[in-house]
């Protein structure tokens, strides 16, 4: 976030809604982005590497496993660092705004179905596909047994 | 480590966090639309729906006091929105994260299932 500039300089703009745009609240800001981004990171990172090295894919590698658990202890450890976690975890209306963002998630995303559902039944209907000739599915077949079967 | 106030006047309110999570949910639609734009997904009609859901209310809300908007108070009501639309999901995190640890604890212990496709490309 560039830093704001003051009151005397050409391009300064008061920001009417936003707390931590003028005063000491940006040092807090940038560091709950910052921590974020670390426990976000380490998480995904950690989920990536546990999947690697489980036996979904390929054998159990169990150096892969550990250090992929690693980095998910990792994401733990920065998340109860972090006290923003715990102010908002005891405070009753930001539990009540966590609440209602679902709501409101939920209810855009209702919204949006119908209007896909909308644009669905306005559009015109493509004409049915022709199914698979005999060459066509000897491909697919292959194209799958090479993929999933023995790859010989 | 952390200390972070959201203490931002007028913005507080249950309501104003529902329109929060509907401009939030509509402006990641849209970029996610134009991003992976393909005329056989028809994204026209779901495209200008989300723009309108997105703007409307930040325009509202820009225009409150004095009638009158502006690309700065545009650009700061944008940020706004993203940024606590993107917090309140952070403050979900620990919630999910359990749920994902839980998810790759299974994973862990998991062995291979015999995989259908193949049996059924033998037969």
């Amino acid at each position: 976030m560039p830093e704001q500039p003051l009151y005397f300089e050409s391009d300064y703009h008061r920001c009417e809604f936003i707390s931590f745009c003028n005063d000491d609240g940006r040092e807090s800001y940038l560091k709950v982005v910052t921590w974020s981004l670390i426990s976000i990171s380490t998480a995904l990172i950690g989920c990536y590497t546990i999947i690697r090295g489980s036996r979904i894919y390929a054998e159990r590698n169990l150096p892969v496993l550990a250090i992929g658990w690693f980095f998910l202890g990792l994401s733990w450890w920065s998340i109860a660092q972090s006290q923003w976690f715990v102010d908002a975890y005891t405070r009753l209306d930001v539990l009540a705004w966590m609440v209602c963002f679902i709501f409101g998630i939920a209810g855009t995303v209702y919204i949006l179905f119908q209007i896909i559902r909308f644009t669905e039944n306005v559009s015109p209907k493509d004409p049915p596909i022709e199914p698979l000739n005999d060459n066509e599915r000897r491909l697919v077949t292959e194209m799958i047994r090479r993929n999933l079967g023995d790859g010989s | 480590m952390l200390n972070f106030d959201f203490s931002i006047a007028g913005i507080g309110s249950l309501g104003a966090m529902m329109l929060i999570a509907m401009v939030f949910i509509c402006y990641c639609f849209a970029i996610h639309l134009i991003v992976t734009w393909n005329p056989y997904h028809r994204p026209a009609i779901p495209l200008v729906s989300s723009l309108i859901l997105c703007t409307g209310p930040m325009l509202a809300m820009s225009m409150e006091k004095d009638g009158a908007t502006s690309l700065a108070e545009m650009l700061e009501i944008i940020f706004l929105f993203t940024s606590l639309g993107g917090g309140v999901i952070v403050l979900w995190m620990p919630i999910i994260l359990a749920f994902v640890t839980f998810q790759m604890l299974i994973v862990s212990r998991k062995s291979p299932t015999e995989d259908p496709l193949i049996e059924m490309l033998e037969n």
